[in-house]
């Protein structure tokens, strides 16, 4: 609730900065240090301390505390390596700040909703302001594009979900979870083609949002098409909250009647880590690249909603676990992909040849993080698929798991053309040599990498805190 | 002070540490000092545990370091174990270690690899003092291999030569093959035991009743491949040999003093299970007399001097293996230390020799050195006394311990042993002769720059030697009015396992006092025969090529062994790999892996005409997955 | 109020605000003009509307209605930022076609 309400203020308080010419590195440290601040104390406060609001309609249960945390944490770490970004902008950067920190108003009420007004509600609070961020090139038409298709299909896609609730409340009578899923409970034969109907179409809205196969399409374009600092925020900590409130809505609430939606999460979870890895073996831009093997990854973490009869803490240990391996990772590899596009306008791979020779930093960090999000130990990203499949096979999903584990063989070949670039190809010119990054930047991305490699090996410090 | 213990093999590593890591920017007198003074820290501290064992008592102590691995029922710590075994081999390691750092100080002195000889020096003990200090048989294994890794380093030390390099190959595949049965017999163990820990494991074992049972027959005999690997026996005896193409002071340490009898420290450590095979007992017994009197007729023909010590290492350990297949485990270890002490002097002689003559290894091409070489001369002659079993020095206790405990099993082992010993007295006196007396037959520029050695390369000669002198009255036996001293003081290791031993007929002393007399002549007449043939005759072996007769041509070629094994082993192996090489990998498996990669490609391809690119496709695409799943589900 | 929403069987509406709905969903597949493409996910929305206030009014729930305000305020605001969205666009390429946007492929 703190959390909601002085991150609005935030949010307010910086649009007004831009209109006054605040300073803008004031505006971007004072962000970071209360999204800090709010930070500390959701983790402070909240945690083991169940905490309900608005009438039931928010509840900031450990699984809510733990998914804030990690939103404003990447959004924190984003913030803090946004330099590279900004450097380039010239006006209107604090409202950047300022619909972003909207955007993850939004996203914490989609992790802790409790009603599915709050889900709606959240999923636009963070919507809205994305379509703006997505076409924030004004002149850009490749922004422009790539703004109208994520506006259009997400409208689109509102009115599926809205379909969804509706038709789930015409038959449960309710917008709250307990008692939708206490009337699961009581009518778990319940298969009325009404809720059904609602069912999947919640199922549609949510693998929207998070990607998932065959709702994916609009991903490469949006991720290719945007300023790649929102690409970053998106495919990070966007993903974050999307999984957070899919996994909240099927694992906890639909969980009674799950016979009926696993099949479909079976196959969905296995077109997507197919689609994803197969195509993104084509590419030769690394954002698309990367929104190809975002989607990928949206598949492994689809597995985890199939571990309904798993213990529960274990669940939410390894979704927690990938969501948190594969979010530093991307935001360690944005960082470097920033960097590069300072001093080259191009995303395309080739930009990226002989960077290990010029930048020796630069070069480790995208290393580190492409063997993690490629899955190689000893990252997090490693155990993060590990534990993923290991829970896959307990459940009886041994062919999805044989699935997985050839996709992430595929996964292989193509993360690895980009460190090949990094490491064996020779620069085209000298510009990637001028790339200079504050110490902030530096500490903070050896603070990353060290992250992903400490996690690899103490994987408890988040794999078992629920 | 026990608790300490783990001191020992920190300081060597930390030895390492700073030498491989700074060395190349240090001088060469701090490295030296900083490798050997870790070396004396160590043998200090190991002196001091030796000491403070209460007299009378004995010592059994589990120091735990950490948990090294944990997974399900498996549960390996990171412990050392001090008792009488492995504090008597951590005194050998460490003794003759500083010894011998302090002997390269100077021998290596000119090298430019300087600081990295130390290093790797270091790191060797380190792993040696893991390999006897473990509790279990995985840490034993971590130093097992880790000395291996260091043999090859060293072997290889000069890596610019080719013909080295091929020798520290030699050296770690055959150690590989041993390692192997090593890890087999281990991984039986546990299978058996459910554990790896030594106590767990012995004590389980010792309440075993009934022998020959085919679960131990196997263990003791996968152990005792792993100890033919390590300590040079027959069938995987011919890598120590060539080894010698490491710089002296190596093949002093590791080919003669420590590494090579981890294989006797092993099977000694493991007593009460080769005990419950006394098949396997047989097998070594065997085998060790046979390795005993075959490498000695090949030390006959040699003519490299450190050659004829490399195989009259290979004989000595024979012996070693000889004591412990008739289950005289003290007789054994007591060999261990003494062979330490000689066959690191004569190493370190030969080295000093080697020194003086600029590298020149041919013993045709020296004599008469004794007059320009006094130290070196004197300390040879002892190390040659010693090992030859002249009554009053080291060698001769134990060796005859070795051999009247082979005389109480079967009298055959002891024909053979001494049959032996006197080739080993006739090899060595030949080597003596030919090196230190008759006149010089070496260039002239080397007779001009003859010199006797450093005080930091004499040093050590003397103290070897007095230790070859007075090492036998460590363990003096009854019957020359001892008390056994290292046999008690060992027995608490040994007590469960000779248990389990029915000694059928003990020697008397008369017998003992005979068999000793006949060994003693035998020699004695064998020392003679050197003499007559190579000071009185003045004959010098005939240069390569004209051997005098098939058999001597047969015995200089070291029988052939290593040809024989090129046919039977190498060469049909490198003709299978190469043949599987060129098909399976280069047709079967590069064609899969290329046309996969080629498939998933076009795959690719494929799949992203799907991205369109058009709102009105992707909201289509939409729209019929939302149906399908609708459909699948609704329909029934 | 609700005895006049109640005359008519809940079936009904439920058939309507399908068709409804369909119509929007068809308007988005086969328009290719953003504007009206924007209109059908309107109406979509308006389905919705109009099938939750026949629910609440069935159930005698009012949180249904309370829910449909929710709806429009915040279609109001995606009204806001979509129709910004079209008007850049229209600046730069001077057209509202949708099918010319296929820049971002493959």
């Amino acid at each position: 609730m703190v959390a909601l309400i002085s991150l609005s203020i935030l949010g307010v308080f910086s649009m007004i900065a831009g209109l006054f010419n605040v300073n803008t590195k004031a505006v971007l440290t004072i962000s970071i240090v209360t999204i800090l601040g709010v930070l500390g104390f959701t983790a402070g406060f909240h945690w083991n301390n169940d905490y309900s609001r608005f009438y039931d309609m928010l509840n900031f249960d450990n699984y809510a505390v733990a998914f804030t945390c990690a939103i404003l944490g990447s959004t924190a770490i984003l913030l803090l390596f946004s330099e590279h970004f900004f450097s380039n902008i010239k006006q209107y950067i604090t409202e950047y700040y300022s619909l972003i920190i909207f955007s993850v108003v939004g996203m914490i009420a989609m992790v802790a909703f409790d009603n599915l007004a709050m889900l709606f509600l959240g999923i636009e609070i963070m919507s809205v302001p994305l379509y703006i961020l997505v076409g924030s090139q004004k002149k850009n038409l490749l922004s422009n594009e790539s703004s109208l298709k994520y506006f259009l299909m997400g409208a689109f896609t509102t009115g599926i979900l809205l379909m969804g609730i509706t038709l789930i409340y015409g038959e449960t009578g309710s917008f709250d979870l307990s008692t939708i899923q206490s009337y699961f409970q009581e009518n778990a034969t319940d298969s009325s083609p009404i809720l059904l109907v609602g069912l999947f179409f919640l199922l549609a809205a949510m693998a929207f949002k998070v990607s998932a196969a065959p709702f994916h399409f609009w991903t490469p374009d949006v991720y290719q098409g945007s300023p790649t600092f929102i690409t970053a925020f998106m495919s990070t900590v966007v993903k974050i909250a999307g999984f957070g409130a899919f996994f909240r809505l099927f694992y906890i609430c639909f969980a009674p009647i799950s016979e009926v939606w696993t099949t479909a999460i079976w196959v969905m979870a296995a077109l997507t880590i197919t689609i994803g890895s197969i195509t993104a073996v084509f590419q030769n831009d690394i954002k698309r690249l990367l929104a190809y093997s975002s989607i990928s990854h949206a598949g492994y973490m689809l597995i985890s909603l199939l571990m309904v009869k798993n213990v529960e803490s274990e669940a939410f240990g390894a979704i927690f676990y990938y969501v948190i391996s594969y979010s530093i990772s991307s935001i360690a590899l944005f960082s470097v992909i920033m960097a590069v596009q300072k001093v080259k306008d191009s995303s395309s791979i080739d930009a990226f040849k002989g960077l290990a020779k010029a930048n020796p930093l630069l070069g480790i960090i995208a290393a580190v993080s492409i063997a993690s999000l490629a899955g190689l130990p000893p990252t997090a990203g490693f155990l993060a698929k590990f534990y993923i499949l290991k829970s896959t096979v307990e459940s009886g999903y041994v062919w999805l798991a044989l699935i997985a584990v050839t996709n992430a063989i595929i996964g292989i070949f193509y993360y690895f053309k980009v460190l090949i670039a990094i490491y064996f190809k020779e620069a085209e010119d000298q510009s990637l040599s001028l790339i200079a990054s504050s110490l902030a930047y530096k500490i903070v991305a050896v603070l990353l990498v060290i992250g992903i490699l400490v996690l690899g090996i103490f994987p408890d410090l988040v794999y078992s805190i629920f | 002070m026990a608790d300490f213990a783990w001191l020992i093999p920190l300081l060597p590593f930390i030895g390492f540490l700073i030498n491989g890591l700074l060395g190349k920017s240090l001088p060469k007198i701090l490295v030296a000092v900083i490798g050997t003074g870790a070396m004396v820290a160590s043998f200090l501290l190991a002196t001091l545990i030796f000491f403070s064992i209460p007299q009378g008592e004995t010592i059994h102590l589990n120091i735990h370091l950490f948990d090294f691995i944990q997974a399900g029922t498996i549960y390996i710590p990171f412990d050392f174990l001090i008792d009488p075994l492995s504090i008597l081999m951590i005194l050998i390691i460490t003794g003759i270690g500083s010894l011998i750092h302090l002997y390269s100080a100077g021998y290596m002195k000119e090298d430019e690899g300087f600081y990295k000889f130390f290093a790797y020096l270091n790191l060797f003990v380190f792993f040696m003092l893991l390999l006897v200090l473990g509790s279990n048989y995985i840490i034993m294994f971590i130093g097992w291999e880790g000395v291996g890794l260091c043999s090859y380093l060293l072997i290889g030390f000069w890596f610019k030569n080719q013909d080295y390099n091929n020798a520290a190959k030699k050296a770690f595949i055959m150690n590989r093959i041993g390692d192997l049965g090593f890890l087999m017999g281990v991984f039986f163990i546990f299978g058996t035991f459910g554990t790896f820990t030594f106590d767990e494991v012995f004590s389980k074992a010792s309440l075993v009743t009934e022998f020959n049972q085919p679960i131990f027959i196997t263990i003791c005999l996968l152990l005792f491949v792993g100890a033919t690997g390590k300590s040079a026996q027959i069938p995987l005896f011919t890598w120590l040999p060539d080894a010698m193409a490491g710089p002296t002071p190596v093949s002093a340490l590791i080919h003669a003093a420590t590494m090579v009898t981890a294989g006797i420290y092993m099977i000694a450590r493991s007593n009460i299970l080769f005990v419950l095979a006394p098949t396997a007992l047989t097998v070594i017994a065997i085998v060790g007399v046979a390795t005993a009197l075959f490498a000695a007729t090949i030390g006959l023909a040699q003519n490299d001097i450190k050659k004829v010590l490399a195989y009259s290492t290979v004989s000595q350990l024979g012996y070693m293996f000889l004591a412990l297949g008739v289950g005289a485990f003290s007789s054994a270890l007591f060999h261990v230390m003494t062979h330490a002490f000689f066959k690191a002097l004569l190493f370190l002689g030969a080295g000093s020799v080697i020194h003086a003559m600029h590298h020149e290894q041919d013993i045709r091409r020296m004599g008469g050195l004794a007059k320009k070489l006094p130290i070196t001369h004197l300390t040879f002659l002892i190390g040659t006394l010693a090992i030859a079993g002249l009554p009053g020095l080291s060698g001769f206790f134990s060796k005859d311990e070795i051999l009247a405990k082979a005389f109480e099993t079967n009298i055959i082992y002891w024909v053979l042993g001494v049959i032996g010993a006197i080739l080993t007295a006739f090899y060595m006196f030949r080597v003596y002769f030919l090196t230190f007396h008759g006149s010089f037959r070496g260039t002239h520029d080397q007779a001009h720059h003859l010199h006797e050695s450093p005080l930091t390369m004499t040093l050590p000669l003397i103290v070897l030697a007095v230790l070859s002198i007075v090492g036998g009255y460590f363990n003096l036996a009854p019957i020359f009015g001892g008390n056994a001293g290292l046999e008690h003081f060992l027995s608490p290791v040994f007590a469960a396992g000779q248990a389990k031993i029915h000694h059928t007929n003990h020697l008397s002393h008369s017998t003992e006092y005979l068999i000793m007399a006949v060994s003693v002549v035998a020699v004695i007449l064998s020392i003679g025969l050197a003499y007559f043939t190579y000071i009185s005759k003045k004959s010098v072996p005939v240069e390569d090529g004209d051997e005098i007769n098939g058999l001597h041509k047969l015995v200089y070629n070291k029988y052939y062994v290593d040809e024989l094994y090129d046919k039977v082993f190498v060469q049909p192996i490198m003709y299978l790999s190469t043949s599987i090489y060129k098909f399976v990998d280069i047709v079967v498996i590069d064609g899969l892996v290329n046309s996969i990669g080629k498939g998933i490609y076009a795959l690719s391809g494929i799949l992203r005409q799907l991205q369109s690119g058009s709102i009105g496709i992707y909201v289509l695409m939409m729209v019929l997955g939302l149906i399908s799943i609708l459909a699948f589900n609704l329909i029934p | 109020m609700d005895s006049i929403i109640r005359v008519i069987p809940l079936n009904y509406y439920i058939f309507l605000s399908a068709a409804i709905f369909c119509i929007g969903v068809l308007g988005v597949l086969l328009r290719r003009n953003a504007i009206i493409i924007f209109m059908s996910v309107e109406l979509m929305l308006n389905s919705v509307n109009l099938l939750l206030s026949a629910f609440s009014a069935y159930r005698s729930d009012p949180s249904g209605q309370v829910f449909v305000f929710f709806i429009m305020a915040v279609a109001a605001a995606e009204v806001a930022v979509g129709l910004a969205i079209i008007v850049m666009i229209y600046r730069n390429t001077n057209s509202v076609d949708v099918n010319l946007l296929d820049k971002l492929r493959g």
